[in-house]
């Protein structure tokens, strides 16, 4: 994380550089402070600590980072579930490269399926967001209305619900043939199928609105009057005055929601049957991670492909940071 | 001399270790908690959701229906039996799991059976475990990897080569004498189990690849169907005037070009096997061609539906062409001919399949196997089990002809059947007299192999591939899915 900008342009104290950094803010215990007495009582306190810890410790043990480091060696072997796994070294991680045509597709295609959605979902949040800060009578109703969908929406039963809807014999065509569009099979069309995701994706906005909401009513509001002295119009203040304060919240969503688009799982497998849609249009990559591991037997190669996934979402996070961090503004500094 | 630290260096790597753990712990606690909504594993197990990309024979096709695999509800492997494994007949006494796969009347005739198996035999606990095709198999493969497989359950020629190589399966030849007999499977059947002389399923129902038809429709059209011996032409000729007879808007037949049973049937028509004895690829490059284009020329003369209804439509009962009044006739397996003729509620006749050499290419099949786990408690309990669900006739009369065809003949005679299921047993009879050579079980990666056509078929449907592409990842896909 690169310091704000704020610090940047803070001017050097006499004496310059050496007495900045000598008068700086140690780190650790002041000379004068007691050390921590390790007695009886401390042990006491230590062992009460770690008591207290201890069953959520050994979940964080148990459940999260032994299967995860499994999950790790088991990426460097051949393992079909049945048999015990042998070693195979960095094999099925060249494989995923070279030779899997259908791992790029799902690449491809979750790439795509992120970079839609999550931006038009970020634009709804905040256009909603920004329509509900009112606290006019009845406006808790509405936001409650448009958060329902983010509660629901990654369930099983939500993504059989729109398969039935965009299907041949769906609401959309019903309603659709009335307008006179095409009625086409949006989910078993290669080229549409995976709009239906995305649709779905960014139906699912009321968590970061929600987030919005909170950041919007952080702002100050003598900032909008003098933004209002200034003569400014909607468009500006929003420009100049809400977008750079929400910054960091914008910053938050956009890392939040890259996290969970990357992981996406139910929609794709309900909406394509499992299969991954007409000729993988709608192969996301854990979809593809699931179908080898679980119907392919290659438990190996899956557990590959979950750390591959792992270091994508790593780089995509750092990626938003770096690229975003000119604009995001943090309201404490300077 | 002491070493000055160095404030800086300390602070940039005070902050970088700072970064570096919130960024593990956050993204630890996004994968713990599974997104917005209990997204992973809080949705309970889907017994009936509707897999409607599943193909009607009882399938090779497992389309997820729940994401989150759960483990069967008695997952602990059954404690030994107390009695020790040489129980007689009407002593028998210990527990067994049974699980199998089917829609929701084959648990009901199921659950039917056992119930008679436990009147007869008070000692023994059964504990039953169901689920729908696309449920049963991820929850096996996961169940197996625990090594907590039931004791007896019911396997597919998909499947069962999976399952058979990686010593999953109790050789059922080392059964103790008299415990089951296989004598009631006609023999070729019977060999599809075998792997290397080891006997690892036995069949629990005989069916035959077919092609349903609506009777109405065609009489409406003034057509009967084929006999059996015609050749593709003959079809592409009997759709051409089914066409011009039928209403606008209706398609002679289902396209089934993308499902890889109708292919094995086509090659058979070559006098070729989709896959040899010793598990290779045995169409050609020419075949496969020869196949695309064929159902493309189809689609051209409107003898099919186009490309994107039949991927919406896929080969469930519900979905398919003859349920929607797209087309009078569709591929399924003849055992289905009564449960989906009820279902639909239409009259249903069975044609046979056409083939380039004049003889129908037809074989028998079996729709499942009956299997033991290798680790098993008591084997010889398991096999008292398979033996009554298959040759007892109290079983066969609660079972009746949901699996197929019954292997035994004693069972079979002890049934009465509607002149529906008689003419589904009469198809499936003369198949078998037929004598054609059964094929094998599907070779090891089968699993794998489930949509490589599907996939090469579809992508050259819709024009995302020219022919040499999908021909090219059809057999560069099979090829690596068998392994080979």
């Amino acid at each position: 994380m690169s310091s704000p900008p704020a610090e940047q342009t803070r001017p050097l104290p006499e004496g310059g550089a050496e007495r900045a950094i000598r008068s700086a803010p140690r780190l650790g215990r002041p000379k004068w402070a007691a050390k921590t007495k390790r007695n009886g009582s401390f042990r006491l306190r230590r062992k009460g600590a770690f008591g207290f810890l201890a069953p959520w410790l050994l979940g964080l043990l148990g459940l999260t980072a032994l299967p995860m480091f499994a999950s790790l060696y088991l990426s460097f072997t051949d393992y079909d579930l049945l048999t015990s796994p042998t070693w195979v070294g960095i094999d099925n991680y060249t494989r995923m490269f070279t030779e899997d045509a259908r791992y790029l597709k799902s690449l491809r295609v979750t790439l795509f399926y992120v970079g839609v959605s999550v931006p038009l979902k970020l634009t709804a949040a905040l256009a909603a967001a920004m329509l509900l800060r009112r606290t006019a009578r009845g406006v808790g109703f509405y936001r409650a209305l448009f958060y329902l969908p983010s509660i629901l929406g990654s369930s099983v039963a939500i993504a059989m619900l729109w398969r039935q809807i965009f299907g041949t014999n769906g609401l959309v065509n019903q309603f659709g043939g009335m307008l006179g569009i095409d009625e086409v099979s949006w989910i078993s069309h290669p080229d549409y199928a995976i709009w239906v995701l995305i649709a779905l994706s960014v139906w699912q906005f009321g968590t970061p609105m929600v987030i919005f909401l909170a950041g919007l009513t952080q702002i100050p509001e003598d900032l909008y009057e003098a933004a209002d002295v200034d003569g400014a119009s909607r468009l500006r203040k929003f420009w100049h005055v809400t977008l750079p304060i929400l910054s960091p919240v914008i910053l938050f969503n956009l890392i939040f929601q890259i996290i969970i688009s990357f992981r996406s799982f139910t929609p794709a497998a309900i909406i394509s049957g499992g299969t991954g849609g007409p000729v993988d249009s709608t192969l996301l990559y854990t979809l593809y991670l699931y179908k080898r591991g679980f119907t392919q037997f290659d438990m190996g190669y899956a557990s590959a492909m979950a750390w591959i996934l792992l270091a994508l979402i790593a780089a995509a996070t750092t990626l938003a940071f770096k690229v975003t961090n000119r604009f995001v503004f943090y309201m404490g500094d300077g | 001399m002491k070493i000055r630290p160095n404030r800086r260096l300390q602070a940039a790597v005070g902050r970088m270790l700072r970064l570096v753990a919130a960024s593990v712990v956050m993204v630890m606690v996004l994968t713990a908690c599974g997104g917005d909504t209990g997204s992973d594993g809080a949705d309970a197990d889907i017994a009936s959701a509707p897999s409607e990309s599943s193909i009607s024979e009882p399938s090779a096709e497992p389309s997820i229906a729940e994401p989150a695999v759960t483990k069967p509800a008695s997952a602990d492997s059954p404690p030994a039996s107390e009695n020790g494994s040489e129980a007689s007949q009407a002593e028998a006494a210990g527990e067994l799991q049974v699980a199998w796969q089917g829609p929701q009347e084959r648990h009901e005739v199921t659950n039917a059976a056992l119930d008679v198996y436990r009147e007869q035999h008070p000692g023994v606990t059964l504990d039953a475990q169901f689920a729908d095709e696309s449920a049963y198999w991820q929850r096996l493969a996961t169940v197996a990897g625990g090594g907590n497989l039931p004791d007896v359950f019911q396997q597919h020629v998909s499947y069962i080569s999976d399952y058979a190589t990686r010593e999953t399966l109790y050789d059922l030849h080392q059964l103790p004498e008299g415990v089951l007999d296989t004598g009631s499977v006609p023999e070729p059947l019977l060999q599809i189990g075998e792997f290397d002389g080891q006997l690892f399923g036995i069949p629990n129902g005989l069916t035959a690849h077919s092609l349903h038809v609506d009777s109405e429709v065609l009489a409406d059209a003034g057509m009967t169907v084929p006999e059996w011996g015609y050749t593709w032409d003959d079809f592409e000729a009997f759709l051409e005037e089914l066409v011009t007879n039928l209403p606008e808007g209706m398609y002679g037949s289902q396209d089934f070009g993308g499902h890889d049973s109708p292919l094995m049937n086509f090659l058979r028509g070559r006098d070729k096997l989709l896959y040899t004895p010793d598990g290779q690829l045995g169409a050609s490059e020419e075949d496969i061609r020869d196949w695309f284009t064929m159902w493309q020329r189809f689609r051209e003369k409107d003898l099919v539906p186009p490309c994107d209804v039949t991927s919406a439509s896929g080969f469930g009962v519900e979905t398919a062409p003859i349920s929607q009044g797209l087309a009078p006739i569709e591929y399924r397996a003849a055992n289905q001919l009564e449960s989906a003729a009820s279902q639909l509620g239409k009259d249903l006749e069975l044609m046979s399949f056409p083939s380039d050499n004049g003889e129908p290419p037809m074989y028998a099949i079996p729709t499942g196997f009956w299997s033991i786990s290798s680790d098993a408690e008591d084997p010889a309990l398991a096999g008292q089990l398979i033996n009554f669900l298959i040759n007892d006739p109290a079983a066969g009369e609660e079972l009746g002809l949901n699996r197929g065809m019954p292997p035994s003949r004693e069972v079979l005679d002890s049934l009465d059947l509607s002149a529906e299921e008689q003419e589904m047993i009469d198809y499936i009879t003369r198949v078998i007299e037929q004598g054609d050579e059964a094929e094998q079980a599907r070779p090891a990666g089968a699993g794998a192999f489930e949509d490589v056509l599907a996939r090469a078929y579809e992508g050259f449907c819709f024009g995302q591939l020219d022919l040499d592409q999908a021909v090219d990842q059809f057999f560069t896909e099979a090829n690596e899915a068998l392994g080979l």
